[in-house]
């Protein structure tokens, strides 16, 4: 056995082996085409070598032509062989193309066994022996090749050309896992072949073994790629085993039913999903048409879905579950394929529907609804396009409200119907689409109505739309109105009232409060609401209202409060509990009553003037005779007895009277002063009754407009140039201060009647700073005259000894005098009070303190 | 120098017409104005002092019918009305302000002066 023989044995020995290879491959099931192809190729192969190894030690040129012819006839049957192995491992099919390799294969073959010499050799001659390689001594061979040779030569192109046009195509498929493997292989193969041939026909060297060498490598590399597709195959397996363990675990937890079903429609697994949904146990299913679940439908004949898995798709079918219930589900159905591409059935992946299918039925009923509502809607209602305000829809109240007519409504815009009510409001509803209680008003028929109008972009034939909601609240808004205007006027009511009146609730938090409450508000109060922090000024109820509490009853009472100035306030208190309001609480009602009180007072002390008034006119009359008479006859009585009088002595002549002692006897039994003091009295009393009628005088004949300070000043002449002969006081010894304002109004007053007045007080004040006999008090009258609101008022005040309060309420009473007896009359003050209260319409106040002096206060109306 | 006083006042006039008589005139009394009258259509007087408020015809009256019958008589109006105003009437027969007197007249020199000027300026 030399070298050459071993190497040849080897080759044939790895071609038998890679044959037997793939057809153990083949009959596992793996690429079995492929490797049955390629086990038939590899034989071929073997026989190939083997045969010419047989060539190479033959002597005989017959013999070497016949095993040639086999050799090539081999070498073309493992051509077409390769053919076949290429197409079907690239999936390259060109029926054309494989009919003409087929055909030139045939053609190249029939030459071959039809030539005597084959499709190499015209003529061969054997040579001598030859070394080549490994010291082997083979045979050479002299020999002319036949023209068809170059036949063989095209179809070993060709070949190549469809092996490389078979992997391109399948490169462009995207299939490269082969490429590089089967384009190196091809080459080394068919590349062997080729060049051995061209050197073989060139005569340049007769490398004989090359070809098969290059085979072998091809056929190890294509081993080696099967040999890797049984390991990978097993592995796949191995996973195939695991993953479908897996999948039934996921299969199982999925939330869509699957439905495994064979090419004829039997069940052959379903997951949990679908046994849940279908309330059917697994055995209850498997192994049993899927027909019998399936609910027929014209449209899609169970039949129909069953058969037709050659491509993926999506149905929508019905299945009745156990209990009969009928279940929707949209089918995802995919083709089952097993490794020949063949397709045994299919795996369906179903999703319940139903629910969906019964949202879909409900918003359909949603839909009925919305229609029957917008019908029977008592509202109007209109849809619109919300772009171009054009009507689409009104419901039938729409029309009743706006009395119009559908046709007038429908693709016209509001404004059209609206008539001359042009109002923006249309604009901003219709083109912004969006509205919440919008109010407008409407003029429908001459009668304006007043509209709440909501709207909502709505679609609605596919369209943009708003819808709106009209309302007519005119009656509601007129109620609102009333209501408000209602509690404005109360609050205008309360307000007005000059009486303090809170509201609290039960934790005496303050609710309400008036106008007139301000004042006694508290501004540091820190927003605190609590009754007496928020009006501290009112803390002076405090047992009052505790009190109230205390009964839950109405209280009401005066109280008398004295500042820390000492001047006594009078204030009404009333505190109403709120038992029979929801918000229960108290109503606190408080009035100073002061000047009320003071005008009371004032009240009573005019109603006492004017009934005596009545009085003095009527008596004025009755007691002016008897008084003159007594004055008369006083006057006469002192001229009938005086030496003056002619007749007087000659009538005392006559009776034979004395007349000097007549005189002397009157005058020492003072009978003069007797007449003078009777005289004197009368005179008195005709003073009071002069006086008393002053209360009813009317001197409104003579009112004119006068100015104060001048009339001050006559008063103050009046008072200097009468100087009481008893010295009672004496007017030039006291300081007078005139505090006059400028540009004071002349107003509209009896001069004489004003004149009395002041000229009264001042001497009333001259007198009691008389009484004062301090040394160290500087005598002085502070006369003041000021303009205070729709007042003029003029004050007069002393520093004498003040008028003590037992006699205050006293001193415009009349005949109530301090005075010694004949000095007053006691009238003066309450003339001068009827004067100004009565006949000027205005206020005489006094204002005294004991040891402060007194002040007077006149208030004159500047505008009578 | 003759003066007719017409009061209701007894005492008035004995007093009034005491001191007139002391001052030099002759004074005639009457207590109502129907006296009056009859003593008008009986003689004349210079002057009369009239009170107002009398007992049946009142002062008034008696001036409008007895200044036709005496239309040379000059009155005084001697009232105690405090308040009394020359009527309408009375300023038409020539009586003014001046010819006003109200009671009670305490300085009986002031009703003199004014019969004195009377006469003075006959």
């Amino acid at each position: 056995m030399s070298y050459f023989q071993l190497m040849e044995g080897a080759v044939i020995g790895l071609y038998v082996l890679s044959s037997l290879f793939s057809f153990f491959l083949s009959s596992r099931n793996v690429e079995k085409q492929i490797n049955r192809i390629y086990s038939v190729f590899a034989l071929l192969m073997a026989c190939e070598v083997f045969l010419q190894n047989l060539n190479y030690y033959e002597v005989s040129a017959e013999k070497f032509v016949f095993y040639d012819k086999l050799v090539n006839s081999c070498i073309i049957l493992a051509s077409f062989c390769f053919i076949l192995f290429i197409s079907q491992i690239t999936g390259y099919k060109p029926k054309k193309i494989m009919a003409g390799l087929i055909f030139a294969a045939g053609f190249v073959f029939s030459i071959n066994l039809l030539l005597p010499g084959g499709i190499v050799y015209k003529n061969v001659l054997l040579g001598s022996d030859k070394t080549i390689l490994w010291g082997e001594i083979i045979n050479t061979k002299i020999y002319e090749t036949t023209n068809w040779f170059f036949a063989a030569m095209t179809y070993t192109i060709m070949v190549f050309v469809f092996v490389v046009k078979a992997l391109i195509s399948q490169k462009k498929r995207g299939e490269s896992q082969n490429f590089k493997l089967i384009m190196i292989a091809s080459s080394i193969g068919i590349g062997g072949i080729f060049v051995e041939n061209i050197m073989l026909l060139l005569q340049i060297a007769d490398l004989m073994i090359l070809d098969d060498f290059c085979f072998l490598a091809f056929v190890l590399i294509i081993s080696h790629r099967n040999f890797t597709d049984v390991f990978e195959a097993s592995k796949i397996k191995s996973s195939l085993i695991e993953s479908q363990q897996g999948n039934k675990v996921l299969v199982d937890s999925m939330n869509d039913a699957v439905m495994l079903w064979d090419k004829n429609g039997i069940i052959q697994f379903v997951n949990k999903k679908f046994c849940e949904l279908m309330e059917y146990d697994y055995n209850d299913v498997i192994e049993k048409p899927a027909e019998n679940f399936i609910i027929d439908n014209e449209l899609k004949p169970a039949n129909e879905i069953l058969r037709n898995i050659e491509k993926a798709r999506q149905v929508e079918i019905t299945l009745k579950n156990k209990s009969g219930g009928l279940k929707d589900f949209l089918v995802g159905i995919s083709p089952r394929i097993d490794g020949n591409g063949e397709i045994i059935g299919s795996i369906n992946v179903m999703t319940d529907i139903s629910e969906r299918n019964s949202a879909e039925k409900s918003l359909r009923k949603t839909l009925m609804n919305f229609q029957s509502i917008f019908e029977s809607s008592p509202f109007p209602i209109s849809i619109n396009i919300t772009k171009n305000g054009v009507m689409v829809e009104v419901n039938p109240s729409f029309l009743k409200f706006f009395n119009i007519g559908k046709e007038h409504v429908i693709n016209h815009t509001i404004q059209s119907f609206a008539g001359e009510n042009k109002e923006e409001a249309i604009d901003i509803f219709f083109k912004k689409g969006k509205l919440e209680n919008f109010i407008t008003t409407f003029e429908i028929g001459g009668v304006k109505k007043t509209m709440l109008l909501n709207s909502n972009k709505i679609d609605f034939n596919d369209e943009t739309c708003t819808l709106t909601v009209f309302q007519d609240i005119t009656e509601l808004e007129e109620t609102k109105k009333k209501i408000e205007d209602a509690n404005l006027y109360m609050q205008y009511l309360i307000d007005s009232i000059s009486a303090v009146i809170i509201s609290v609730d039960i934790n005496l938090q303050v609710k309400f409060f008036n106008n007139a409450s301000l004042q006694y508000q508290n501004l540091d109060a820190n927003n605190s609401n609590y009754f007496f922090d928020k009006f501290f000024g009112l803390k002076f109820i405090q047992e009052e209202l505790t009190n109230s509490i205390s009964k839950n009853d109405v209280y009401k009472q005066t109280k008398m409060v004295v500042d820390s100035e000492g001047s006594a306030d009078f204030y009404e208190i009333s505190i109403y509990p709120l038992s029979k309001v929801e918000s229960k609480g108290y109503v606190i009602m408080l009035e100073n009553i002061t000047e009320k009180k003071k005008m009371e007072e004032m009240m009573i002390q005019t109603e006492k003037l004017m009934s005596i008034s009545g009085l003095a006119a009527g008596m004025a009359h009755e007691i002016n005779n008897p008084l003159g008479t007594i004055v008369q006859g006083c006057h006469n009585i002192v001229r009938r007895t005086s030496k003056d009088l002619s007749k007087n002595l000659v009538l005392a002549d006559e009776l034979g009277i004395n007349f000097d002692v007549l005189n002397s006897y009157f005058e020492k039994r003072q009978i003069y002063e007797i007449i003078s003091s009777m005289k004197n009295a009368a005179l008195r009393a005709s003073d009071i009754i002069q006086n008393m009628l002053q209360f009813s005088r009317k001197s409104e004949s003579k009112k004119q407009e006068y100015s104060i300070s001048k009339l001050i000043d006559e008063v103050l002449d009046l008072a200097n140039s009468e100087y009481d002969l008893k010295k009672k006081y004496d007017f030039k010894s006291i300081t007078v201060v005139k505090e006059i304002a400028e540009d004071l109004p002349e107003i509209r007053i009896t001069v004489t009647e004003i004149q009395q007045v002041l000229y009264n007080i001042i001497r009333n004040a001259a007198q009691a700073i008389k009484q004062e006999n301090s040394i160290e008090k500087k005598p002085t009258l502070i006369l003041r005259a000021f303009q205070e609101g729709d007042y003029l008022v003029i004050e007069i005040e002393d520093n004498g000894p003040g008028i003590p309060d037992k006699i205050k309420n006293k001193i415009f009473e009349p005949f109530f005098t301090t005075k010694e007896v004949g000095e007053g009359t006691g009238l003066g003050l309450s003339v001068s009070f009827m004067i100004i209260k009565n006949n000027h319409n205005g206020i005489l106040n006094v204002d005294s303190a004991k040891n402060c002096g007194t002040v007077f206060q006149i208030k004159l109306p500047v505008e009578q | 120098m003759k003066i007719l006083l017409l009061d209701d006042d007894k005492q008035l006039r004995l007093n009034l017409s005491a001191f007139l008589e002391d001052e030099g005139y002759t004074v005639v009394n009457a207590a109502s104005a129907e006296e009056a009258l009859q003593m008008i259509n009986r003689d004349k007087y210079k002057v009369a002092i009239v009170d107002i408020n009398l007992p049946g015809i009142d002062g008034e009256e008696f001036i409008n019918i007895a200044s036709e019958k005496t239309p040379d008589t000059r009155y005084l109006i001697h009232t105690g009305i405090y308040d009394y105003k020359l009527s309408p009437g009375m300023k038409s027969l020539g009586l003014n302000e001046n010819d006003l007197i109200y009671k009670p007249v305490i300085d009986m020199n002031f009703m003199v002066e004014k019969v004195k000027s009377i006469f003075e300026n006959k």
